[in-house]
């Protein structure tokens, strides 16, 4: 059963009920992500990709079919259980950051860990937090509270955040959708680096030049996957900073 | 999920909106406020009577005259002359237990020394009523037994009528005219206040019975005959015991209605004590509803809370928090707001019980078992009120709470 797929959707169907009328939003996908890859998944909106990145997420249970995550069905699993799995093998990224507003980068960063991590000191809790924010490349901003930070820097403290309780899977949703184009370069360096050490990453996002960032490219229209293939010049964001690219801010 | 933090948000989100915090908790305080300065009085005022009533002495049986239908009139306590002294000594010598009798005949007439006069209330009595009523003389000696069987001119009088007659002199050796009888005053009662009818129980001139019936009211027969018990068990026996002997003096066959009144002093209480305890309930239960109110404020600024911070909940939902770790934070949001309400509540009312006790003269009473209720329940109505939200917090779907604008 396990062929090294850390994540394994098989004929997963989420159906919408408005009234009467049933929408369906996926129609039947099959997908497998292995430990390690970075996957960019694609569509025009209304193609199906935000639901499905929801249930692969844990925020949502497909209609029909199985979603095996780390070889466990998830399928099945209530609310509390559901929650459990996003607090430890899940970290979310989203486009517009949504970090708790007045509250400071670095309890931003611990959030995660005050629904686990019970064993954990307050000072450990600190130390963890302060590591990781380190580690995004906002060391001296612990203290900042979202207003005073940039986009760029907020989305850093995101990804602190998803990576504190060291995750399986870093999910992200348009993670440069609301940044400009040398921020969401570094964005990706981010990620490509994060990627190289071993985190798996599935990112949505509807730009092509962001999803060649990426190893794999999956695209979707109605519901179904359209297209599933390797990228074959990829780009690689530490070397475009490296040269210079001119930043629009 | 971690408690330390879960209060420290719950104090940020109560002082982000500083203004609202305090209207919404101003309900409680108001309410609790309210209830522990009302309960404080009527407490006072129970415990004021009560105060009173053990004032008349301890294990004490008091009998009046009459209080029962003769002819189809009824003639109230004292009102018809049915007692006599020699009931009185009946009393003393054939009731086992009895430790002190006074034989009371009262009247209210004018009395006069020097220049002064006053209206007042006499009083006769035996030698052994200043320690039924437990009411010892400030200064001098009471009359004495010897003083009863004579019949001597003398009495005893109470610090309001001392004052009114003699000022600051000294009253004790003293000639006090009373219906032109001159009675020598031998001592100043205690002062006792006001009793809770409000009457001035140091307006008084108290004199042996003897006197009173002889040389001032006139008559034969007592308004009523004060008995002292040894020891409170025996008091229901003795009670029997008087009113059969008294039957059997009077001559009423059985089936006939008492001509005399068997009141103890317990009952006596219990009917006072009633009254401040209806009382004290009625208060309570208006400012219970205040407090009522409080809470429906607490839910409606937590329903506002819940919407307004929808994108948190989400937020925190999608890292990872369970129904009820959203459930608790707004719970304790809740629970904080109406038990610091209460708290002020608390020093607010107690404030507000001791400027009624010290310029409204009203007699306030807080327990800490008041107090300790008072805070209890402040905290409940927060749970009470707060649950309904926390629920709907904790109920939202994650997608859809990430998504609200």
């Amino acid at each position: 059963m396990n062929n090294g797929a850390l994540v394994r959707l098989v004929d997963v169907h989420k159906v919408y009920r408005t009234g009467e009328m049933e929408v369906p939003a996926v129609r039947g996908v099959s997908l497998e992500i292995k430990r390690s890859e970075f996957v960019a998944l694609m569509g025009a909106s209304g193609s199906g990709k935000s639901t499905l990145m929801n249930i692969l997420g844990c925020l949502d249970r497909p209609s029909s079919g199985s979603y095996f995550l780390d070889d466990a069905d998830v399928s099945g699993l209530d609310r509390d259980q559901l929650a459990d799995i996003r607090n430890r093998k899940i970290g979310f990224v989203f486009q517009n950051f949504n970090l708790l507003p007045r509250t400071s980068a670095r309890e931003n960063a611990e959030l995660p860990l005050v629904y686990s991590a019970h064993h954990l000191s307050h000072a450990q809790l600190r130390e963890r937090a302060n590591r990781v924010l380190v580690s995004v490349g906002l060391a001296g901003r612990e203290d900042h509270h979202p207003s005073q930070l940039s986009g760029g820097q907020q989305q850093r403290v995101a990804i602190a955040r998803a990576l504190i309780n060291e995750p399986e899977i870093l999910l992200a949703d348009e993670p440069t959708g609301n940044l400009d184009s040398r921020t969401s370069i570094e964005i990706m360096a981010i990620f490509q680096q994060l990627n190289e050490r071993g985190i798996t990453i599935i990112m949505v996002t509807h730009e092509q030049d962001i999803a060649a960032y990426a190893q794999r490219n999956v695209i979707m229209r109605d519901g179904l996957i359209l297209d599933d293939h390797a990228v074959s010049e990829r780009a690689t964001a530490a070397a475009q900073l490296q040269q210079g690219i001119p930043s629009t801010v | 999920m971690r408690i330390a933090p879960t209060f420290h948000v719950a104090y940020r989100a109560l002082r982000r909106n500083k203004m609202r915090s305090v209207l919404t908790a101003l309900g409680i305080i108001i309410g609790v406020g309210a209830v522990i300065a009302m309960v404080g009085i009527g407490n006072g005022a129970k415990a004021q009577v009560e105060a009173q009533i053990a004032s008349l002495g301890e294990n004490v049986i008091l009998i009046f005259s009459g209080s029962t239908t003769s002819s189809g009139i009824r003639t109230g306590w004292g009102g018809a002359g049915t007692l006599k002294i020699e009931d009185a000594e009946a009393i003393r010598r054939e009731v086992p237990d009895v430790i002190g009798v006074s034989e009371e005949v009262v009247s209210t007439t004018q009395v006069a020394a020097g220049n002064q006069n006053w209206f007042t209330r006499i009083y006769g009595e035996s030698a052994d009523y200043f320690d039924i009523r437990q009411w010892p003389l400030a200064d001098g000696a009471p009359f004495t037994a010897q003083d009863v069987r004579s019949a001597n001119k003398v009495c005893v009088v109470g610090r309001t009528t001392a004052t009114q007659i003699y000022g600051n002199e000294n009253p004790i050796g003293q000639i006090l005219r009373i219906k032109n009888v001159p009675f020598t005053i031998t001592g100043v009662l205690t002062p006792k206040g006001l009793s809770p009818q409000g009457v001035d129980q140091d307006d008084i001139v108290i004199m042996p019975y003897t006197s009173a019936m002889k040389r001032v009211i006139g008559g034969t027969t007592l308004r009523n005959i004060n008995v002292q018990i040894a020891d409170q068990s025996q008091i229901a026996a003795a009670q029997q015991q008087i009113i059969s002997l008294l039957r059997q003096r009077h001559n009423i066959r059985p089936g006939r209605d008492d001509d005399f009144t068997v009141r103890t002093q317990q009952e006596i209480a219990e009917t006072a004590t009633a009254t401040s305890r209806v009382m004290t309930v009625l208060l309570g239960a208006i400012a219970g509803v205040s407090l009522l109110v409080g809470g429906i404020g607490i839910m409606n600024i937590m329903l506002v809370s819940v919407t307004e911070r929808t994108r948190e909940i989400g937020v925190r939902m999608a890292v990872g928090a369970r129904g009820n770790d959203i459930l608790t934070q707004f719970l304790i949001e809740a629970v904080t707001l109406s038990s610091v309400g209460g708290i002020i509540g608390i020093i607010c009312g107690i404030g507000a019980s001791s400027v009624l006790s010290s310029y409204a003269h009203w007699p306030t009473l807080i327990s800490i078992g008041s107090i300790a209720i008072a805070f209890l329940f402040s905290a409940a109505v927060g749970v009470f009120f707060g649950f309904y939200p926390a629920r709907k917090a904790a109920a939202l779907d994650p997608i859809e709470a990430l998504r609200y604008e």
